[in-house]
């Protein structure tokens, strides 16, 4: 232990003597990692301190937002043979794959997790069920969470829907009465466009009027869609510059977004 | 024996080669083996290094007038406020302190930008202002059908608040940038590297801006904000450190608070907005994040408070502290605008977000960096680190 806790700062102060902006930079990143690789062969370290120096590595790592390397030394940890409680690298997992938008990614760590935490449960605490099940909801729109993670789950199911083009489950999982003094971009022009794709022609106003006028010619995918949804409503078709702006703008800047835009050209 | 003995000189070695930066990520290892846990990071022991350092007297003083006249000096050294005497002296005056407006012949690169708590001063007179202020609030309420009392993405609003106002700069004076005809790919180029700058804990100049509240108005970069705040939630509160937020939400008892409540002010007093977890006492899932901007002491019933910035509501409403968080005499907290309407409206669990100090500490050494460029001062950095 004692030749442990020795190396250990080691290995990092190597890691930290970074010049630049972040504190770990490329180059120490390599150093670290050449280190850490090294003392983890040894045969001084067992499994167990083994285990808690690739957890600590993950968590440094996805503090200062490497998160790649932090993946790696995370699954490192998962792959290991110990009793240790593995609930962060598990669940960091799944943080990392959910805000990187990696969704088939997502749900493979939640699988592995479910598997592990049914396996192990003890460690499945009632926060951790919390977890799992609003990341079930995020990937199938199943079930209800509310509270710290309601409004991700929530939007997570409402965007594969609008994928799915499953527009009047969409429109249902809104509360419209929300949208009175709304200041979110994507959930005005969301309902906006579900609404205009299950009511068609017998919606008269759209809630993300007021900003399209103000800026008709910003590009950016609410004020862009929101062009061609009032195009729709006033004439019934869309203005073929327009289309063919929108076009270019989700090729070329906002791939994310494409799903909206795929779910407004359907419209014609 | 012999292989500890290596191990030594290799952590000497290695030491060697860093300061304060390497011992406190070395530190920060080692307390997994001394059961602290989650609680302590490296930037939890390099928020502490720089704390102790500026105790010890090696980070005081940056902020003093030095060897340059402030205003108030200079109009009473004017002998009978003739006009020529009066602009012969103005233009000799400058401030020379953190971001100060001397150059480095007058007024020495330490003081410019010092290597402390003293350079996250910008200058600005009220930083909660709703001009300091990202123009939209936390994500819409009950947007949703099947739940109407959620949190939307409060930790990455507050975050996303926090690095404009220690990081960037506006300069409005300036034309902005990419706003031909024909440059629109460009400019959405241009805002995205903004923010991921930002998300980075650089500093940015902006221009053709002159605040947040103008910036974030124009629906290209409010989108893109609107995004990076959710990513940011996510990077915080979907970790594991996030989820540790929301297990439990028992009163913490008088002394935990009375400490939380020092530890801010003591922050404030560091030109620091810090950012705030909470959750309600008894449901711990209604949770929150803040940035808490100012502290008193209520006149009538002697209750300290800290002035709250809530990302639920409009800017207009949370500024000069208009939303106060009290500590009460029975030793609990009390904030009302939880789930407003609601009472009781008791804090349970209530903690500084554990990014805080990570990204501050990257922070003042980013903008250390920045002010030293920006002050001609790269030829002395190395001397000044």
């Amino acid at each position: 232990m004692k030749t442990l806790i020795l190396l250990l700062p080691v290995l990092i102060s190597v890691a930290s003597a970074a010049p630049t902006s972040t504190i770990i930079s490329q180059k120490d990143l390599e150093t670290i990692e050449a280190e850490v690789q090294s003392k983890l062969n040894s045969s001084l370290v067992d499994d167990s301190k083994k285990f808690l120096i690739n957890i600590l590595a993950g968590r440094e790592l996805y503090q200062y937002r490497f998160y790649d390397k932090s993946k790696q030394y995370y699954q490192n940890a998962i792959n290991l043979n110990v009793k240790d409680n593995k609930a962060e690298a598990y669940i960091n997992l799944m943080a990392i794959a959910s805000f990187s938008g990696n969704k088939e990614e997502l749900k493979n760590q939640y699988d592995a997790s479910l598997k592990y935490f049914n396996s192990n449960r003890s460690y499945k605490t009632k926060e951790i069920e919390y977890y799992l099940s609003s990341v079930e909801t995020s990937l199938t729109g199943k079930g209800k969470v509310s509270g710290f993670y309601g409004f991700y789950s929530n939007e997570s199911a409402l965007i594969d829907a609008v994928k799915n083009k499953e527009f009047e489950k969409g429109l249902s999982m809104i509360n419209p009465e929300g949208l009175k003094g709304s200041q979110d971009n994507l959930n005005i022009v969301t309902y906006d466009a579900l609404n205009v794709a299950v009511n068609k022609k017998k919606v008269k106003s759209l809630y993300c009027a007021p900003e399209y006028k103000k800026y008709p010619d910003a590009y950016t995918y609410s004020i862009i869609l929101c062009g061609l949804l009032s195009d729709y409503i006033s004439h019934g078709k869309f203005d073929e510059k327009k289309l063919a702006r929108a076009k270019t703008y989700f090729n070329e800047e906002n791939q994310d977004k494409k799903y909206l835009f795929e779910a407004v050209e359907g419209l014609r | 024996m012999k292989k500890n003995i290596a191990l030594l000189i290799l952590m000497v070695v290695f030491s060697s080669c860093e300061s304060q930066v390497g011992t406190a990520v070395g530190a920060a290892f080692t307390n997994i083996f001394t059961g602290k846990g989650f609680s302590s990071s490296s930037g939890d022991e390099m928020y502490k290094a720089y704390v102790e350092k500026e105790t010890l007297g090696g980070g005081g003083g940056y902020g003093e007038v030095a060897s340059c006249s402030d205003a108030a000096d200079a109009l009473f050294m004017v002998p009978n406020n003739s006009s020529s005497a009066f602009s012969n002296i103005k233009d000799k005056l400058c401030s020379c302190k953190a971001w100060g407006s001397c150059d480095n012949k007058s007024c020495s690169c330490e003081k410019l930008c010092p290597d402390g708590f003293d350079i996250l001063d910008r200058g600005q007179k009220d930083i909660s202002s709703p001009e300091n202020s990202l123009s939209f609030n936390n994500a819409d309420k009950a947007f949703y059908a099947k739940d109407r009392n959620y949190t939307g993405y409060c930790w990455g609003h507050a975050l996303v608040t926090q690095r404009f106002n220690r990081l960037a700069t506006f300069n409005s004076g300036y034309q902005k940038l990419f706003s031909k005809a024909g440059e629109s790919s460009q400019r959405i180029k241009y805002y995205k590297s903004i923010i991921e700058q930002l998300d980075n804990n650089m500093p940015v100049e902006i221009m053709g801006f002159r605040s947040l509240k103008e910036f974030s108005s124009d629906p290209e970069v409010k989108d893109l904000l609107q995004e990076s705040v959710k990513k940011n939630w996510a990077e915080n509160a979907m970790s594991i450190q996030g989820l540790s937020m929301v297990t439990g939400s028992d009163s913490q008892g008088e002394d935990y608070y009375t400490n939380l409540f020092n530890d801010v002010e003591s922050r404030l007093k560091r030109n620091q907005q810090p950012a705030m977890v909470f959750n309600k006492e008894g449901e711990a899932t209604a949770a929150h994040t803040v940035l808490m901007s100012g502290s008193g002491v209520d006149k009538k019933t002697g209750e300290r408070y800290l002035c709250v910035r809530d990302n639920n509501f409009d800017a207009n409403t949370i500024d000069k502290c208009q939303k106060k968080m009290f500590l009460t005499k029975a030793g609990k907290v009390r904030y009302e605008f939880l789930t407003p309407y609601v009472a009781p409206a008791m804090v349970g669990k209530m903690k500084m977000s554990y990014t805080e100090n990570s990204n501050t500490v990257e922070q003042m050494k980013n903008l250390k960096t920045h002010c030293l460029n920006s002050k001609n001062c790269n030829s002395t950095a190395s001397v000044t680190k």
